[in-house]
């Protein structure tokens, strides 16, 4: 057994499921009947579309679930050869003691325009012997063709309660206790996703037994808000080389992703200290460069250009 | 007979081998105990002209044993690479003479070498012969799985009086006149390229009867930074806009290339913020334009990221500076292949994690620090590696992170 608590604790089947109530209620629908459409299943992350699709072919399979169950994240293996090949592969045989099989395309907005082109042929030729369950975060990212041949299920943010249940489920299982605070900065932090507070709380209960907030805000961020603000500050500073080098740790030497610095950056706007008509132009500069970024550019060249603008912020 | 001479002068024994002397070691020694060596197989890697295939064939011949070569000109598919070698590793060779299994230029094995490289892997383990790989760099996402099977000898650049030491060999045998110091220059200009400087030497002999330090410098070198360089000054130093693009017209470089050494130096350049400023917007755009070009795989609108990037930096200071700037190599591409080898382990290592948590490796690496966590934890530590199969490799890379 894995001791990494996102598996040991992932709900096995779907009365376990924490939230999602209608969306379960269907999905139970569909094992009792032995019949299931194409899904779509649309949400954030971590609030449980991986963990229904595993438990769905669970109950419906039982035994023979991993036979006839394949998993392929999209955001790893994106071009039109998975679906060729690998998707093709799987469908084409027969299921296992069972009418069908199920292919889970996660995070499958990733897919390249042309993979999901390729893909809607693929479900309808082998939809007698496979069906497929795509996730991803925004269903208007999925071409429309393929949302037509699904049933969409748009998955909610977990509310804080659910969280609470769900982190209380661990504290008994494992044995620690969490302090008020603790659990109201868990429940911020994670912000609905439970792959996160789960992570938080694992990384906590390594350091004490006796989970407060100071705990959680130490484990839990993987870019410290000190280090972003080092950055910006060298920039609005007018030293760009300096800045320059500490972007360049930050991104090739750690490989952390771009997208997840521009919103660090955009955490720390608010707190520096610029006039507040000045922190204006540096968020449309942000937003800006972040289009840049969805227009093709490359993250890291993109931010550096960034730095290169709020070198003059000051003076204008 | 017309021979090429890198050809005719490929060394006949070890003693004529120039440099790397501590890995044609290792791999005898490799091959001589083989049969009880961990590793079956040998993964050389190194530049371009430093001897790997040389090598082969000439253990081959000195150690008594028969080889067996395919390479990137032969179709390596999965079918392919069967049909010619499977029976090879398994077979005894005639005559009882052992067998070497070379297997050239791995990392050219392209994406129509369907399967070709899982085939590499099971070869492996079934051999009956020592395997031999070669690959410019080992460190290649591409061969992965295959490096984690394979011992790996690394071949450093020769060292210029040792290429200088050859070429006067060949210069005697060919009974050509030469002047001592030009042959070091080509050796210098050859930057640890052995079958580059012997090429070098003799499209200068064909011409010319004797080999001078002048018409060696008449030679078109392969000196990639001078081009660069000169590029650079012309951006740099003008504010025209037609110059600036006419600075690129006899560049041999890519636009990549280019790229990084103007994003490198505009800051050691231009001194004002807002200059640096400027220049980094038109920096942004001509990358846009290579993302759109890459997207769509549509190469004519190449001449608008060359406008933008080129003229857009010329324009955009205020006086040409008429200091001496000493221009800087790329510091992205010098990190980049540092975290080329970091890269490759952060792959092989989150499709491990990426498995087992049913999560995609971009999600792995948002939650690293928490696995960093566990994996330093003693506790947790030793289950996490048993479980998800960790090499030390990928085990450094977590606690170092």
């Amino acid at each position: 057994m894995i001791e990494i608590w996102t598996e040991k604790y992932r709900p096995k089947s779907l009365t376990e499921v924490i939230g999602q109530e209608k969306i379960v209620s269907r999905l139970k629908a569909f094992v009792k009947t032995k019949s299931v459409p194409h899904c779509l299943f649309a949400g954030s992350a971590g609030i449980g579309k991986t963990t229904c699709a595993l438990a769905l072919a669970k109950d419906l399979y039982g035994e023979h679930w991993k036979q006839n169950f394949l998993e392929t994240n999209a955001s790893d293996e994106r071009g039109i050869n998975v679906v060729r090949s690998k998707i093709k592969d799987f469908a084409r045989t027969a299921p296992l003691n069972a009418p069908f099989k199920i292919i889970f395309l996660d995070e499958s907005d990733a897919l390249t325009s042309e993979a999901q082109q390729a893909l809607r042929r693929t479900m309808e030729k082998y939809s007698n012997t496979c069906r497929f369950i795509l996730s991803c975060n925004y269903s208007s990212k999925v071409l429309e063709p393929i949302q037509s041949r699904t049933a969409v299920f748009r998955f909610n943010r977990l509310t804080d309660d659910d969280v609470h249940k769900y982190i209380m489920r661990i504290a008994q299982a494992e044995g620690f206790t969490l302090t008020p605070d603790g659990l109201n900065a868990v429940t911020k932090i994670s912000y609905g996703d439970l792959r996160k507070a789960t992570n938080v709380l694992q990384a906590a209960s390594i350091v004490t037994e006796e989970i407060s907030e100071k705990t959680i805000f130490d484990v839990s961020a993987s870019l410290r808000p000190k280090e972003v603000k080092a950055i910006l500050t060298d920039a609005l500073s007018g030293k760009f080389l300096s800045a320059r080098n500490k972007l360049n740790t930050l991104m090739i030497d750690r490989g952390l992703d771009g997208l997840d610095i521009i919103k660090a950056i955009h955490r720390e706007v608010y707190s520096l200290e610029i006039p507040e008509k000045q922190k204006l132009k540096f968020i449309e500069l942000l937003g800006e460069y972040e289009f840049r970024i969805t227009e093709g550019g490359t993250p890291d060249i993109q931010i550096e250009a960034l730095l290169a603008q709020l070198t003059c912020l000051s003076k204008t | 007979m017309n021979q090429l001479w890198t050809e005719k002068y490929r060394p006949k024994d070890l003693k004529s081998f120039k440099g790397n002397k501590k890995a044609i070691e290792e791999i005898i020694l490799w091959i001589q105990n083989w049969k009880e060596s961990k590793n079956k197989a040998v993964l050389l890697h190194g530049a371009p002209g430093v001897g790997k295939t040389s090598l082969s064939f000439l253990l081959a011949k000195s150690l008594n044993y028969e080889l067996l070569d395919t390479n990137a000109s032969d179709i390596r598919t999965k079918d392919k690479l069967k049909e010619k070698v499977e029976q090879a590793v398994k077979q005894k060779s005639l005559f009882k003479k052992g067998k070497i299994i070379l297997i050239d230029e791995v990392d050219g094995m392209g994406s129509s070498d369907r399967g070709g490289g899982a085939e590499l892997v099971r070869l492996i383990s079934e051999t009956k012969f020592p395997l031999i790989f070669t690959a410019n760099d080992a460190y290649n996402p591409k061969l992965s799985t295959l490096r984690n099977k394979c011992k790996i000898i690394k071949f450093n650049s020769v060292h210029q009086n040792s290429v200088a030491a050859r070429l006067k060999e060949i210069c005697d045998m060919e009974k050509i006149n030469f002047d001592p110091e030009a042959l070091k220059a080509i050796a210098r200009r050859a930057s640890g390229d052995l079958r580059s400087a012997i090429n070098d030497l003799e499209s200068l002999f064909s011409n010319n009867h004797e080999i001078t330090l002048e018409i060696v410098n008449e030679l078109n070198f392969r000196d990639l930074d001078q081009n660069i360089f000169q590029a650079l000054l012309i951006i740099f130093k003008t504010k025209t806009y037609s110059t600036a693009l006419d600075a690129t017209n006899n560049l041999s470089e890519n636009f990549d290339m280019l790229f990084n050494w103007i994003r490198e130096n505009v800051p050691l350049e231009y001194e004002k913020n807002e200059e640096i400023a400027l220049a980094y917007n038109f920096v942004s755009k001509a990358n846009i334009f290579k993302g759109r070009i890459r997207r769509r795989q549509n190469w004519s609108l190449l001449k608008y990221a060359y406008e933008l990037l080129c003229a857009g930096v010329a324009i955009s200071k205020d006086e040409k500076y008429s200091k001496f700037t000493r221009y800087r190599f790329p510091t992205i591409i010098k990190k980049m292949s540092l975290a080329r080898s970091k890269k490759s382990i952060r792959i092989s290592m989150c499709s491990k994690f990426s498995k087992k948590l049913h999560i995609s490796s971009k999600h792995i690496m948002k939650d690293i620090k928490f696995f960093k966590i566990l994996i330093n934890n003693p506790e947790t530590r030793n289950n996490l590696i048993e479980q998800l199969y960790l090499e030390k490799e990928e085990i450094k890379y977590l606690e170092d992170f």
